[in-house]
């Protein structure tokens, strides 16, 4: 019974929240709605018990909530045409999706995560793609400064 | 059986409002936020079929990837074009 209250709340609040983000007219609410309901749809792996998706969809709206924030500034600076923004907005998302799953993976098999093939190529790619955005990230804020 | 009936109407409900915003709206971010819809729905529908946890994060690697050239190209072009969103892109090719 509690499951079913829950699941149906979870299905209201989605989607009055999705409808919203498509109806509002300002952009900053349209942007708060969407991660909004982003987050409410984490809820739905809850209870389904899988935490670990549950986890990974919660940060995957967060990251969207941040790129688009980010983003939305940016569009409106007209006179900014640094080009790694582009660069770094992409890499900003790819990022923050990749911080948060390797380390729940490990706790959750009780193994290092070198173990398998799979996860030593992902290994490799996020190492990669960490240090790449790191070094963007990193010239973005030196230009901005001088 | 409700139970289910509602997991599966809020998965598919997230779809349709996806689907929705993508032709509601000429607007950069909100078909952005439209994509990211799909893409959290078809993520779903990995986990009701239990795939493993590699294949999740593997799916969720391609689809950020793809969402964030879009989102890339898309600034590039604004930027290009000196536009703010889109209709204003519209305006400027009428």
């Amino acid at each position: 019974m509690i499951e079913e209250i829950a699941a149906s709340s979870i299905l209201i609040s989605l989607v009055l929240c999705g409808l919203y983000t498509f109806e509002t007219r300002s952009e900053k609410r349209a942007i708060f709605a969407g991660s909004l309901t982003l987050s409410i749809f984490s809820f739905l792996y809850i209870l389904t018990r899988n935490y670990i998706a549950a986890i990974i969809q919660f940060a995957y709206a967060s990251s969207i909530l941040a790129v688009l924030t980010f983003t939305s500034f940016e569009l409106r600076k007209r006179t900014c045409d640094k080009k790694e923004y582009p660069i770094a907005a992409s890499l900003t998302i790819v990022l923050l999706m990749l911080l948060f799953p390797p380390f729940i993976h490990i706790r959750e098999i009780g193994k290092p995560l070198l173990e398998e093939w799979f996860s030593l190529i992902f290994f490799v790619v996020i190492s990669v793609t960490f240090v790449a955005g790191l070094l963007v990230i990193y010239n973005i804020l030196l230009r901005v400064k001088r | 059986m409700i139970y289910y009936i509602l997991i599966i109407s809020s998965w598919l409900s997230l779809l349709l409002i996806g689907i929705y915003g993508l032709l509601r709206r000429m607007s950069f971010i909100r078909i952005f936020i439209a994509l990211e819809f799909i893409s959290s729905a078809s993520l779903a529908t990995a986990v009701i079929f239990g795939i493993s946890y590699s294949f999740f994060i593997l799916i969720g690697l391609v689809e950020s990837i793809l969402i964030g050239i879009f989102l890339a190209v898309g600034f590039y072009v604004l930027r290009v074009y000196q536009v703010e969103d889109l209709e204003e892109l519209n305006e400027l090719r009428g």
